[in-house]
Parts: C-alpha cells; structure tokens; sequence
C-alpha cells in the first residue's frame, strides 16, 4: 500500500500531467501547426542542447552544488573546436580538443569547489564563468568561427529519414497495417542530434540509479559530512562530476554550433540557468541529494512543448521565458504548500489524541 | 498567593512522530536554584523550550505568580521574566558583545534608532555587575566558552529576569571556571531570581540545588530536597533500574594489541597521546568537553591529519589519510552526532545501514535490492531496531533507534576496530542497555572497542581500561577496577594555570 | 572567566578585522598599478569618474549586501531593473508633451523643443515601488514558500522580463519620449561639481549605513543571517527580515533601473541582463558572507569600486591592441584572486592561533 502510494506520488508523474495537459491545450489552440512531428522537429532547438547541459547540471546539483561557468565553458569548447579546424587540424581532431577544453575547465572548477571549501561553488563557478567567457573574447575578438564540414552542419538539420532512409517509403512498409507506417514516420521524424542525446540518457540512468557508484552521488548530496564518515572519497567525487560536467558542457556546445553553423563569443550566453532550471523542474533540489534522470528527460519534453506551442501562439521568446519561470516557482512552491498542509493536519490530529487522553482522567 | 512562583502542571508537547513531553509538571519557589536531571532525552530541553515559549504545550497550563499565562511566544517568556542559557549557546558570533546581550531591546531613542553608546555602557555595568571584564565591543566569536556564558548571563540579566534557566552550563569549563560560575549563580540566587538548572554533574546540584525534579522518557518521576535524597536513589530514578543491573558484565578474553598510538599530536587540539586498544577490550577515552578526545579518534579513523606521532595497526605503522582508508583497514567510527555525522536522515533504514559496504551487494555492476534489503533486515532484526520496515526513514525513528542504526552502519562492513563517540548520547534507557549489550556481544566476538564517553559511570561500569583526558593530552590511565567516579572527574579537570 | 587575555595583533590580522583596510590596500595598489603605466589616470576628475561610474553598481550592491546578511541571494536583480524602468518609462512616455520655446543661446534667438512629463522624483518612486513589489514577491516565495532563494529568483528573472516585454509591447521607450528631467539627472553636475549620481550613492549609502547601524530591523538582518534559530529564540520574526531584505533589494533595483536608464537614454526590455553576477562579486570582495551574517557596507562600497577601478583602469594599461578583448579575463581573474587569497588568509590565521594554543 504504502509502496503504491509511493509510486503515485512520484514527481514524475506531475510532468508527464502537465506535458499532456500542455500538449493537449497547444493542439486544440493550433491544430495544424501543433503537431507530434513539428514538434519533433523543434527538439532540435528546445531539447538538445540544453539537454546535455541539464544532465551536468543534474550531476552537480545532486551533489548539492552549483555551476554557473556551464555555459562558458561550451562557448570555449565550441571555440576551440573551431580555431583547431580552421588552423587545418583534422575535424576529429577538433572535436577532441573541444571535449578536452571542457573537461579541463570542468576540473578547474572541481578542484576550486573541493579545495577551498568555505567558498560557494556559486562565487567560484561564477569567476571562473566570467574567466572562460574572457579567454573566448580574447580567442574570438568580435569575429566569430564557422565553415565547419558539410556532415557536422547536416548533424544540426537531418532528421533520421534525410540521414538513413530511402527517398520512397519502402514497399514493405507501404503494404503494411496504418500503425507500421505511422511508426516508420515517426522514427523518420527524430532529427539525428536528439538521437544522440536520447542515446545518453540509458547510461546516465543505470549509473545514477542503479549502481553503488550512483547512490554514493546521492549520499554525497545529502550529507557530506555523513558521505565523508561513510567511507566515501567526497573530494575524489566532486572532482570527477564537475569535470564531467564540463565535457557535457563541451558537447552541448559542440551541438549547438552544429546548428547555428558559426561561434561567436557569446556562444551559449544564459544557458547556465537554462540547464539549471530543466534540472529544478526535473526534481533536482539546489540543496542536494535530489533528482533523477527521468525527470530530467521529462522536464525537456515537457519544456519543449511548452516553448513550442508558445512561440507559435505568441512568437515571442521572452513571453516562453515568463511561462518557463512561473512554472518552475509553481512546481517547487506546491508541493512545499502540500507539505506544510499536510504536517498542520497531522499535528492537529495528534493533538486532538492527546486532548482524548488526557479528558477522561 | 501559592508558594510557589512557577508552577506547571500537566505539561504535553507532542511533535510529528514523537511525544516529546508527557503529563510532565515542575514547580519553583522564588529565591531558589531547582535541579532538572534525567537522562538525555528525557524532555529536559524540550521542556525548557515550553518554558520560554519556543515550542506550544499541546496540554496542561502555566502558572506565574498565580496567574495563568499563555506561553505562546519568546517574546511573552521574556515579558514574564524568564531567560534561558542554551546548552548549544544561542548566540551571534559575527556581533559584538553589546549586541548580543541587547539584541531584541537595545537602547532605543524616541526615533526609535538604536543608542550605541549608551547600550554598552549598559553592557559594561550589566558585565562589571558579574565581576567580568569583557569588553562590550568584543567580537563574540573571540570569546572563550566562559566568557560567552557570562555574556549569555548578561543577556538574562538585562531583561529583568526573575527566572534564569541554565542548560548544562559547566559542561566545557574547569573547575575553576565552574567554581566562579557557581558563585554567581548564588549571587543571584540572593537577589532574589530563581534558578532551574539542568546538569548532568551531581557535583552541579549538590554544590547549589536546594531541591531536585527528575524526568525519564518523557514522564515527571518526582521532586524531593537535595538533602533529603542519596546518590544512589537518584541514579535509581534517572535510568529506571539500579546500576549494577544496568551494565551487562562481560567476560571477554583481552588478546592482542589491534591498535596502539604513539605520540600522536595535531598542532592545537592534542599532543602526544599514546595508548593501546587490544582485541576483546572496551577502552575509554574521557575528559570534559573540549579535552581534544573527539579530535583524536578523528584522526585516528582518517578525517582530519595528525601533525605528529604515529599510528600502529596490527603492530605495523601506517597513515591513515581518509576515513576510506581507515574502513579498508577495519576502522569504523560511530560520530558524536548521529544526525549530522552518522545518517541520512530522509533515507530508509535499509539504505543507511547498506551504504559503507554498498558495493558488497551488488550483482555485476548493479545493486541489488534483494541482498540490500536482506542486509538491513538482518541487522534491524539483531539489532531490535524498532520500526515498522526496513524502509523507514531514519527521521522517523527515536534516538536510541538511530543510534543501532548508525552501529548496524558499522557492522554492515568489515570493521574489526569500532570507534564509538558518546555512544548513549541522547538515547532512551532501554536503548541504552541494549547497545551496552552489542558491546559486550562484540567484544566477546573479538572486536576492539574504542569509546568516549562523559557519563562516568558509563565510563567506570562498560570499559576495561581508562584513558582520562585534559586540556588536549593524556592526564593518565588507569584500569577500570581500580577507578572511581572522582578519580576520573578529578584527572579530567584542568590544573589552572597562574593568571 | 576574567582572563581576557590581550594577545598581540598581527599585521595580518589587523587587515582581516578590518578587511576595508585591505581593500583600501588592494584598491591603492591597483590604482598605482594603473597610474605607473598611464600617470594621467591619477587625477581627480578620472577618480571621480569613477566613482560615479560605479555608483550605480553600489546601490545595488547594497541591496545585495541586505539580501545576502539573512543568507539569501537574488539574481532577479536584472530583472527587476527592466521591469520598474520600464513601468516608470510607460507612464513617462504616456504623459509626455512637446512645447516648442524660442530661447536666446549664444546671443541667436532658437526654437527649444522642450519634453515634460510627469515629474521626476513621481518617476523615481514608481520605479522603486515596483522594484519593491517584485522583491516583495521574491521575499514571500522564499520565506514563507519555503523555495531556495536561488530556484526563486532564477524564476522570477524569467518572470520579471516576460512582465517588462509585456508592458512595453516589446517597444523600448527611447529618448523622444523621456522628459528633460528625466534624461538629465545623471547627468547633473551642479553640486560642487560632483555629478548626481555619486551623490544618490553617497544618500542611500548614509540611509543604509543608519538603517543598518541603528535600527532594529537592520541590526537584526545580521542576526537573522548570523544564528537564525537563536533570532527566532529571541523572538525575532526570521521571516518578516528576509522579506524585508528582499524588498529592500528590489526597491533599490528600481532606483538603480531609472539610473541606468537614463544614462542610456534607453529603456529596453533587456536592460543590463548579467549584472547580477558583478553584484554579487562586489559583496563577496567587499567581505559579505555568501551564508549570512556577516558583512559591512563600508566594506561593499570599497569591493565595489575595486570593481570599478578594474573596468576603468584596465584600457589604461593598453595591454595589448584592445583592452577590452581583455577586460573580461582579467575581471574573472581578479575577482577569483580577490575570494581565494581571503580565504588563505584566514586559514593561514586559524593555523596560527592553533599554534598558540598551549596544550
């Protein structure tokens, strides 16, 4: 029973409600612009990205940490990208650096955060924030880098079927029930880059949720001190997470100048709290200890189609922005409102027992 | 117009999962310094907390001067005269002096804008009053313990209190610090305000109490004169059975020497301890609050670094940089606070207890919450930990509960050497003797006990041998048999030096 | 319990006691620094300069310093900026009237286009009454929604600016529809030739410096900050401090919107979006304490201008062909130094006193 109950009650759930509510709404406003494969297409924008970033950020904030230099650190990463190709570097090549770069800033940050640990990782990723994004200026100036190989541009548009299938549907699938064909055009919708994001998402599961390795993160998070006493190697940790940390940043960057095709220095600007507020939504807690991958997964999703369905009524970014704020306060708000309902009542029972008790005598 | 100036009658706090205080009351005459006793988590501080009206009784009434009151509020507690010392001083580190006193009902001007000047000119009158010479402009960080008790008392002093409620107050000062505190705890009881004070040390009540109130689980058990009751009695009273039924006897074999340290020393929190820990042996580290003995079993289990001297397991020397290390080797510590140190508090039982030694119950890369649960089970079941499952929060559970939990954490890996910090701490009697059992049992087993502990007869009743310590060394050692509750007080207390 | 002993106070620690005097040491050392390279840099018109270049980034650094003392953050400040400029900038634009005036200049009869709309100070007080509904509202989701500051104000950035792009259409109200006054107060340097906006700073900084100095309210955002269980003990309503911080905060971005905007003539809806971060830097430098408690105004102001000196100084030392291809690294380097040797520092102290400690 209280098991079930459990599973109800899971933050999960809110955002699947609230993604198909949200979808529902926008499809019935816009029936013809609003659609499962429009959509699909619009990941590419509202999805990919900040997706790799969030999962960084899913990582840190687990930990009960903070990293504002995120999206510093894939505008640095896409720079390099760009400066080793165009210097003549093999694309490959470029693409390691890029990862390299990330990771190093990444490791940069982690051994600030666990070296000097009466600072806040919000003051310390916040220089060194201002730090990546300066080295990028000085990189760049005010030109931006671009001309990448045909295939990486590609990467930013294809969707499955422009990458890998044929031009007519094949015979078979043409002859065979509605639901196989439906299934064979919603596979060909998926645009190449969230393939590549979704491919991800089973091994963060599996590490985060189902190894001993995941649930040392969590312990970390919730009680560093009890974590250290446990046995845990915490500073080992923190390092390892925010360098990873920046490589995903690295690669949310690489991505997103697959799709604007050029990188200028501003490359990235705000995604920080872009990537924070997917995680928060998510179920991810700033104080530790909290969040899951599915969530995360979810809270893209549901972003997208709220984003989407918003920029086609009102087509204005900062009218996304608003809803995407009032969201995230309303479901952290909520349940803490639950919460203090919930403790009230209990108490008052309680007290009413008491009261019971002690009238008799 | 009663006899007595405070009466509470009835008194219940109820908290979400647990019933803090139950049908407890306590009365106070004027003039009169009343001992509080009773165990760690009987309701003492709970029960001060109603007092001052930090938490609401969910039942009974309050008393003052004849007159009913609603306590409902600090603030109310304060208008009625009542100040409390904190146990855990409730102060501001960041401020100055005068402030802290001050804080809340500064010196104000019609403009309602603080007078600086004039309230520590107050704060110097209020600390001249206690013979101190604390500079009102003092960080209150800066200060020792002492000093910022007395500011505390300053504090009390300046909102015309005539009910002061002291919470462990000699618990981190020597004797001669105690002895000072002494004096003007009756300079004030001669003026007239009334004192509950509430201490672990019978040397505190029999020095100053006129009459004694004890609480156990939650529950009033009685009042009577100091005079009028023995040592022995009272003890009776506080833990619910006589002493020597209490501590289970053991009769381990001691074999061979498990750890020894030599020399160790961290530059300002200890120097040059040496002792050994055999195989079967319980051995106590004690001294009061702030000798260094919780700094040195953290050296010793890897968390903090010593500067000096060296660390022998199994005879070999070896260096022990992270409480990793240390459990590799079969060093496990039980952390002096549980809630910060020992547990995940939203975490199940079973996620607790599984957590040092996750990686054991894994399948391939995995984890398995078969094996995971079939481990906490085994321990909740061989331990007594009372809970409805293993999937309950550790939150949930009671004091003494929490504590088998953090020792089942222990367990669960493949320690041989348990260090044990205040162990009974604030947990309930029948926990008590059951973790006084565990030990015994694990002992017999072959473990190594290191325990620190401030109750003495804990100390003189559980260990095997004795390592007293002060003010950050060793003061001496002595086997158990031939120790007695003042020999160790007095090895403890810190030889005063020439001011 | 009367030996308070007086031990001998170091150097260093005579700088970490009053950490302004190491600020005043670091600022005087980058001035110098800056002046050795480029000697027209020490004068008192380019000092004061940049003193009034960097007053409105100390008003909102004094906000934040209320904000952080009870051991919240805001990082809706931006936010909140566009949002009452704009509000304000509406109304102004709303009531705006164009007279043509013949006047005499230089001896040559003109025809003077002459804007007037609501007065001023009316416009200054909308904006900061609606700064302080939005740190209102940050104030009652933090303390009494129990929201971490950092997920509130992450949202309510979004949230303010979707507000400010929806009173203004998305049109930015440009200098065409501000009155004279409005675009002429920061600009005034009538008072012993001190321009209006250091003066504005130097007023909120003496109103802050009373209100934290020696009232109630403001004495207690540091206990607040310092042992909030102990401030609840004591009776001080922890929530109603918070909440107060927070207005205070947000009533201050508004004043600090109106400066902004008037120095740009502009008001768009994206006014200084990132400002927040040079906020916060200004505080830690200047001593507040990220976990509340501590913290002086004195000290704010000072980390502030080391800010300030920084953006200003760092042209002069024509480093390479562009200095501000270099501004950016150097300011993160800095403000990174500037946290980091704070914290050696204490530690290398805290060693010390465990040294002395004789066992």
């Amino acid at each position: 029973m209280k098991t079930i109950k459990k599973i109800f009650l899971r933050w999960e759930w809110l955002l699947i409600l609230l993604t198909v509510g949200v979808f529902f709404f926008f499809n019935d406003l816009n029936p013809k612009a609003y659609t499962l494969p429009k959509l699909m297409g619009q990941t590419r924008v509202y999805m990919v990205d900040v997706g790799f970033m969030a999962l960084g950020a899913l990582l840190i904030l687990l930990l009960g940490d903070i990293d504002i230099s995120v999206a510093s650190t894939a505008g640095l990463a896409a720079t390099i990208m760009g400066i080793t190709y165009r210097a003549g570097a093999p694309f490959w090549l470029a693409l390691i650096a890029a990862v390299a770069v990330g990771a190093v800033c990444g490791l940069i940050n982690g051994l600030l955060v666990t070296g000097f640990k009466e600072l806040f990782p919000m003051i310390i990723t916040l220089s060194t924030q201002t730090i990546y994004r300066g080295i990028n200026y000085i990189i760049l100036k005010d030109k931006s880098v671009g001309s990448f190989p045909e295939w990486f541009g590609n990467l930013g548009y294809d969707t499955v079927r422009d990458a890998w299938f044929a031009e007519e549907m094949p015979g078979w699938v043409a002859g065979s029930p509605e639901w196989i064909q439906w299934i064979y055009n919603f596979v060909g919708d998926f645009p190449v880059m969230l393939l590549c994001l979704l491919a991800v998402f089973p091994f963060f599961f599996v590490w985060i949720h189902k190894t001993p390795g995941g649930k040392r993160i969590f312990a970390t998070g919730e009680n560093i001190v009890t974590a250290r006493y446990s046995g845990i190697r915490t500073d080992r940790m923190k390092i390892t997470l925010f360098t990873l940390n920046g490589i995903l940043a690295a690669v949310g960057g690489i991505f997103l100048a697959a799709r604007t095709g050029a990188v200028k220095y501003t490359h990235a600007n705000g995604y920080e709290m872009q990537a924070i507020a997917v995680a928060v939504l998510g179920g991810a807690s700033t104080a530790g200890g909290k969040g899951s991958v599915v969530g995360i997964l979810l809270s893209l999703i549901l972003m997208t189609c709220l984003k989407n369905g918003l920029n086609i009524v009102y087509n204005d970014s900062f009218i996304m922005n608003l809803s995407v704020g009032a969201l995230l306060i309303l479901v952290v708000l909520l349940p803490n409102i639950g919460q203090y309902i919930s403790d009230y009542w209990r108490v008052l029972k309680r007290r009413k027992e008491a009261a019971q008790k002690a009238s008799p005598k | 117009m009663s006899e007595y100036l405070l009466e509470m009658r009835n008194i219940t706090k109820i908290f979400p999962g647990v019933r803090a205080l139950d049908n407890v009351s306590f009365t106070l005459k004027k003039g009169e310094i009343h001992a509080l006793m009773g165990e760690n988590g009987a309701g003492k501080s709970t029960f001060i907390k109603v007092l001052t009206g930090v938490h609401r009784p969910d039942g009974g009434e309050i008393i003052l001067d004849g007159k009913k009151i609603e306590m409902h509020d600090p603030l109310v507690a304060a208008k009625h005269g009542i100040a409390a010392i904190y146990q855990h001083l409730a102060l501001y580190p960041d401020l100055t002096v005068a402030e802290n006193i001050f804080m809340g009902h500064e010196k104000m001007t019609k403009m309602k804008s603080i007078k600086w000047r004039e309230t520590n000119n107050a704060a110097r009158e209020l600390l001249d009053s206690l013979g101190s010479n604390i500079s009102p402009t003092d960080r209150m960080g800066s200060l020792s313990v002492a000093q910022q008790q007395l500011v505390e008392i300053a504090k009390a002093l300046s909102q015309n209190m005539q009910i002061l409620i002291m919470d462990e107050p000699t618990a981190a000062l020597s004797r001669r610090e105690s002895e000072e505190l002494y004096a003007i705890a009756s300079k004030l009881r001669d003026r007239g305000i009334s004192i509950i004070l509430i201490s672990h040390r019978f040397e505190d009540m029999y020095n100053l109490a006129d009459r004694v109130t004890v609480f156990r689980d939650a529950q009033y058990i009685g009042t009577w004169d100091v005079n009028g009751i023995d040592n022995a009695t009272l003890v009776k009273h506080m833990v619910g059975r006589s002493i020597d039924q209490f501590f289970p006897k053991g009769n381990a074999k001691i074999g061979e020497t498990l750890l020894e340290v030599k020399n160790l020393s961290r530059t300002g929190y200890f120097a040059d301890v040496s002792f050994k820990l055999h195989e079967g042996e319980i051995l106590c580290l004690t001294g009061l609050v702030g000798a260094g003995r919780t700094e040195v079993v953290e050296t010793i289990s890897g968390i903090t670094k010593p500067t000096g001297g060296e660390i022998l397991f199994k005879g070999k020397p070896v260096r022990i940089q992270s409480p990793n290390q240390a459990m590799k080797m079969g060093i496990g510590l039980l952390p002096e606070d549980r809630q910060k140190q020992g547990l995940f508090l939203p975490w199940s039982i079973m996620d607790n207890i599984t957590l040092p030694a996750i990686d054991r119950f894994a399948s391939g890369i995995f984890r398995s919450g078969k094996r995971e649960r079939a481990e906490g089970e085994k321990y909740k079941d061989a331990l007594r930990i009372r809970a409805t499952s293993v999937d309950d929060t550790a939150s949930s559970l009671s004091g003494g509960n929490q504590q088998k939990v953090v020792v089942s954490k222990l367990l669960s890996g493949s320690n041989r050497i348990l260090i044990l910090d205040e162990p009974t701490k604030g947990v309930d009697v029948g926990s008590k003797a059951q973790i006084y059992e565990i030990m015994r049992n694990l002992t017999e087993q072959g473990f190594g006990i290191l325990m620190i502990s401030s109750e003495l007869p804990e100390v003189i009743n559980m260990s095997d041998n004795i390592v007293v310590m002060r003010e950050g060394r060793v003061s001496t050692i002595i086997p158990a048999s031939e120790a007695t509750q003042e020999s160790v007080l007095s090895a403890g207390m810190p030889l005063e030096k020439q001011a | 319990m009367n030996g308070s002993k007086k031990r001998k106070t170091s150097f260093l620690e005579m700088f970490i006691k009053n950490r302004e005097l190491g600020l005043i040491a670091i600022l005087i050392i980058l001035i110098g620094v800056v002046t050795l390279r480029t000697p027209a840099f020490l004068t008192g018109e380019k000092m004061l300069f940049i003193v009034e270049d960097t007053a409105t980034m100390a008003i909102l650094a004094f906000g934040m310093m209320c904000v952080m003392l009870v051991g919240s953050i805001d990082i809706s400040i931006s936010g909140i900026m566009a949002f009452s400029a704009m509000a304000a900038g509406i109304i102004m634009k709303n009531n705006i009237s164009v007279t043509e005036v013949t006047q005499i200049v230089d001896g040559v009869e003109k025809i003077v286009k002459v804007r007037e709309s609501v007065p001023l100070i009316y416009l200054l007080l909308i904006a900061m009454a609606v700064g302080a509904g939005c740190g209102l509202v940050n104030g009652l989701i933090i303390a009494y929604g129990n929201v971490l500051p950092i997920v509130t104000t992450l949202g309510m950035q979004y949230i303010i600016y979707g507000l400010a792009h929806i009173i203004s259409d998305g049109q930015a109200v440009y200098k065409k529809d501000m009155s004279a006054a409005f675009t002429e107060f920061t600009r005034d340097f009538s008072f012993l030739g001190i321009n209006s906006k250091t003066w504005i700073m130097l007023l909120v900084f003496a109103v802050m410096f009373i209100f934290i100095t020696f009232f109630r309210s403001g004495r207690h955002l540091y206990a607040v900050g310092s042992n909030p269980e102990a401030a609840e003990m004591r009776g001080i309503n922890v929530r109603r401090s918070k909440l107060l911080a927070h207005v205070i905060m947000g009533a201050l971005a508004g004043l600090a919107g109106m400066m902004f905007a008037s120095h740009d003539n502009k008001i768009t809806q994206d006014l200084k979006t990132g400002y927040e971060m040079y906020v916060i830097a200004a505080c830690v430098i200047g001593g507040v304490s990220v976990t509340g408690g501590a913290g002086k105004i004195t000290g704010v102001l000072l980390g502030a201008l080391t800010i300030g000196v920084i953006n200003n100084g760092l042209p002069m030392l024509r480093l390479t062909g562009n200095a501000e291809f270099w501004k950016k690294l150097i300011q993160g380097l800095l403000i990174l130094a500037a946290v980091v040797s704070n914290a050696a520092i204490q530690r290398t102290i805290q060693k010390r006193n465990l040294k002395g400690r004789n066992l």
